[in-house]
């Protein structure tokens, strides 16, 4: 039998939006925290911009639209063909004792794409950005005969999942998700040496890592009453298959070899309660042991937990702008690295969230901004200190999705 | 309203996405390398000077019989230049059943003032062109026709030069071989050069020609198959001795063997200084060449690969370094392991004039040794 699917019109914006923002990241951004430089890089929050607003993709929602965050038994009650996806612009001022840099970058952290199956199913699949390791720096210096030279090392690439998920309803009060992913990922380190004088020839030596891997995961979210949601999630550790290809701008000195990288299982439990449909109350938590990692040449030694926290609140009424009505939300998250520094000085992230939407297309689909103000370590305890403004747009659409001659999702 | 609002949010998006920027400008970050926490390592940048201790020297190509519009006569710069030519008896034809009644020898001077004295000479061994003289084997002095007078005053006027009718003669019948003359300066004070025309003058009316008249009352013009100049050296030098009419090349050897392989290299230069006011000759583009050999007696050390162009500095007072781009060459031996190298450095065209630039050898003091520049760095190191 042939089937012949109608997109909406919304849905071919939303496609095209998502087509645009993904091309745009063809390059890989640069610098964004200074931290990102170290381990596998920064854990991308891959939330939409509604859930960076109220503290991160760690916390539970349960509206239609939102497709973007970490537990997949909340995609249970979705009840529309949905897509979302957001895109962010780090403006990071990294700061030491001696030196300030501010650095533009623009990131793609994830989308969604859901279809109900049945009643209380949905499949979904997805784009999770998880560990953005890009940024650089320099080191200057002059030989004995005089010449001055660069030597700047440049770190990028990134650690990305392509999650497939199914979830549904047990009961009336319970949700399940499970989720297959495939984790794929490229860290690179180069190292470039550039001499003022042009008539030198510069050289390089560049370091390519190729992961791949599959893990899964599985979530929980119980509704015991009312507006009350409590869930958890469990990602499994994710055993990569690694590549490595260190070349040379002297081919004879080139190597290959394979090795192994495990980034550790993570968890994470939240609760919400939605008060008479006009406000939103969140907490989260999540925790990964990241000394259960292995590879990527860190020293093991200094790597601890990872831990976050996530409050999160919003006003649905918002404030009226003219006939527009914008919703408020605002959000405190902690979060501590896995890795100390300077050694046994942990290194914290703190975060404000502050943002908003508007739905747009009929309410078929939302547009949420979000802006984040925070910082990351501290110069008195870590001698290095960035701090952060984040701004997110987040676009999600739903649609009746209808197969010609057959039925109406 | 509504749209206008969503047109601007997407636009700045844009706008973000395009102009992200950022190329570091500072060591914000390395913190972590010296902190451990980046374990991978930037190379270490160097830069060596290594002299040149033995081994450099000049080497003598050949007397080049320079070949050019002009023939040189004369004495200046130290070097002494000779003409010599041989004449084409190739279309004699009929010409062998007459008998000479006069001779001459049409030389047209097209640079110089007063007046040289030179001997026309035999040469003992023939003359061909191009030539590689080293030596010039002189024979019988060619007296002019009274078989009385040597000494030929050479000036713009007359340009015809008498020689004996018989020995002309027995050239043309082949009684006596024709080897070629040469014009040999006779006079040992003068410091000036004459240039007289060869047989690739534009103007044909100026090149050499022997001028028959037979006693039959024909004449016969006969012209040059070969001319040129030949080069005599009236000095010696400890320097490094580049020049052209004795045309010498400079050999610098090259050892690479405190090279680590596990370097980048990044430049390599070749550094000669010049020896003050030791430049003669306006043509002062070189070339730097890798010898197929580094055995000055193989006939390999004359050609090679070629690796930097260069023009020499003007004579000057003071000392003058000259540098040279080695690095391509250098990153060849090291790909083929080559640890023992050498480099040669001649003129770009060798042949046309009395030319020579003195550069200090190896045997001079430290600053003013040849040596060569190397700047390299040691490769990073990836942690594992």
């Amino acid at each position: 039998m042939r089937i012949m699917i109608q997109m909406p019109r919304t849905l071919r914006i939303l496609l095209l939006f998502l087509f645009t923002f993904v091309a745009l990241r063809a390059d890989p951004s640069r610098a964004t925290s200074i931290y990102s430089m170290v381990f596998v890089g920064e854990r991308l929050e891959s939330g939409d911009a509604r859930a960076i607003a109220l503290g991160g993709s760690t916390q539970l929602f349960t509206d239609s639209l939102a497709v973007l965050h970490m537990n997949p038994a909340l995609l249970s009650r979705v009840p529309r063909v949905t897509i979302g996806a957001t895109q962010y612009a780090a403006v990071d001022q990294g700061r030491s004792s001696d030196y300030t840099e501010r650095d533009v970058s623009v990131v793609f952290s994830g989308f969604r794409l859901l279809v109900p199956i049945v009643a209380g199913v949905r499949l979904s699949v997805g784009y999770i950005g998880r560990f953005n390791p890009d940024g650089s720096f320099a080191i200057r210096g002059v030989t004995d005969g005089g010449e001055a030279y660069t030597n700047t090392l440049t770190k990028a690439g990134g650690i990305y999942s392509v999650p497939f998920t199914a979830a549904f309803d047990v009961t009336r009060y319970a949700s399940l998700g499970l989720t297959f992913s495939l984790e794929q990922g490229t860290v690179e380190e180069e190292y470039v040496v550039n001499f003022e004088n042009r008539s030198i020839v510069d050289g390089a030596g560049i370091k390519k890592e190729d992961l791949g891997g599959t893990g899964f995961g599985g979530g929980l979210v119980l509704r015991p009453y009312g507006g009350l949601t409590i869930g958890a999630m469990y990602e499994s550790k994710v055993d990569y298959d690694t590549d490595v290809q260190e070349r040379f701008s002297q081919a004879a000195l080139d190597t290959f070899y394979s090795s192994s990288v495990t980034l550790p299982s993570r968890t994470n439990v939240g609760i919400s309660w939605r008060i008479r449909d006009r406000f939103l109350v969140l907490a989260s938590a999540a925790w990964s042991d990241f000394r259960d990692s292995a590879g990527l040449g860190f020293p093991t030694s200094r790597l601890g937990e990872e831990r976050s926290y996530a409050f999160g609140f919003e006003y649905a009424p918002g404030i009226r702008v003219k006939s527009i009505r914008l919703p408020i939300r605002v959000s405190f998250s902690f979060h501590e690295l896995p890795f100390d520094h300077p050694q046994g000085q942990n290194v914290s992230k703190y975060l404000v969230g502050l943002g908003t939407g508007i739905a747009v297309a009929g309410g078929k689909g939302k547009l949420d901004l979000a802006i984040r103000a925070g910082k990351i370590g501290s110069l008195g305890d870590n001698r290095v200190e960035d701090r952060l403004i984040r701004i997110y747009v987040g676009l999600s659409g739903s649609e009746l999705w209808k197969r010609k001659g057959g039925r109406t999702y | 309203m509504k749209r206008s609002f969503t047109t601007y949010i997407l636009y700045i998006v844009l706008v973000l996405a395009l102009g992200c920027s950022s190329d570091p400008n500072t060591p914000l970050g390395s913190e972590f390398l010296d902190d451990g926490l980046i374990q991978s390592q930037p190379g270490e940048v160097f830069q060596d000077t290594v002299l040149i201790e033995l081994g450099d020297t000049s080497f003598v190509v050949n007397s080049a019989m320079l070949r050019d519009d002009v023939m040189l006569f004369g004495r200046e710069d130290d070097v002494e230049t000779w003409m010599i030519m041989r004449v084409d008896f190739s279309a004699v034809g009929d010409d062998t059943l007459e008998t000479v009644e006069s001779a001459s020898l049409q030389l047209s001077l097209v640079s110089g003032v007063d007046t040289l004295v030179g001997v026309f000479i035999e040469l003992a061994e023939p003359l061909s062109e191009p030539d590689t003289l080293t030596t010039l084997v002189l024979a019988d002095t060619i007296p002019d026709s009274t078989l009385v007078n040597v000494n030929r005053s050479l000036k713009s006027f007359p340009r015809r030069y008498s020689l004996p009718p018989k020995l002309v003669e027995d050239w043309i019948k082949g009684e006596k071989s024709h080897n070629g003359m040469a014009v040999v300066l006779d006079d040992p004070t003068t410091d000036r050069r004459f240039q007289f025309a060869t047989r690739q003058n534009a103007d044909s009316g100026l090149r050499p020609r022997l001028n028959v008249f037979f006693e039959s009352g024909d004449e016969k013009s006969y012209p040059m198959v070969v001319d040129g100049t030949f080069s005599i050296e009236l000095f010696t030098s400890s320097n490094l001795l580049l020049s052209d009419g004795v045309i010498r090349r400079v050999y610098v050897p090259v050892d690479l063997s405190f090279f680590d392989p596990k370097t980048l290299l990044h430049d390599a230069r070749l550094v000669l200084n010049t020896v003050p006011l030791s430049t003669v000759g306006t043509d002062r583009s070189v070339t730097l060449y890798a010898p197929k050999s580094t055995n000055l007696d193989d006939p390999g050390v004359l050609t090679g690969t070629a690796v930097a162009p260069q023009l020499l500095p003007p004579d000057s007072a003071f000392v003058v370094q000259v540098v040279f781009p080695i690095r391509n060459i250098v990153t060849t031996f090291l790909a083929e392991e080559k640890t023992k190298g050498a480099l040669v450095l001649q003129y770009a065209s060798e042949g046309i004039g009395v030319r020579r630039s003195e550069f200090f050898t190896s045997s001079s003091p430290d600053s003013l040794k040849p040596s060569m520049i190397f700047t390299f760095s040691s490769a990073p190191e990836f942690a594992k």
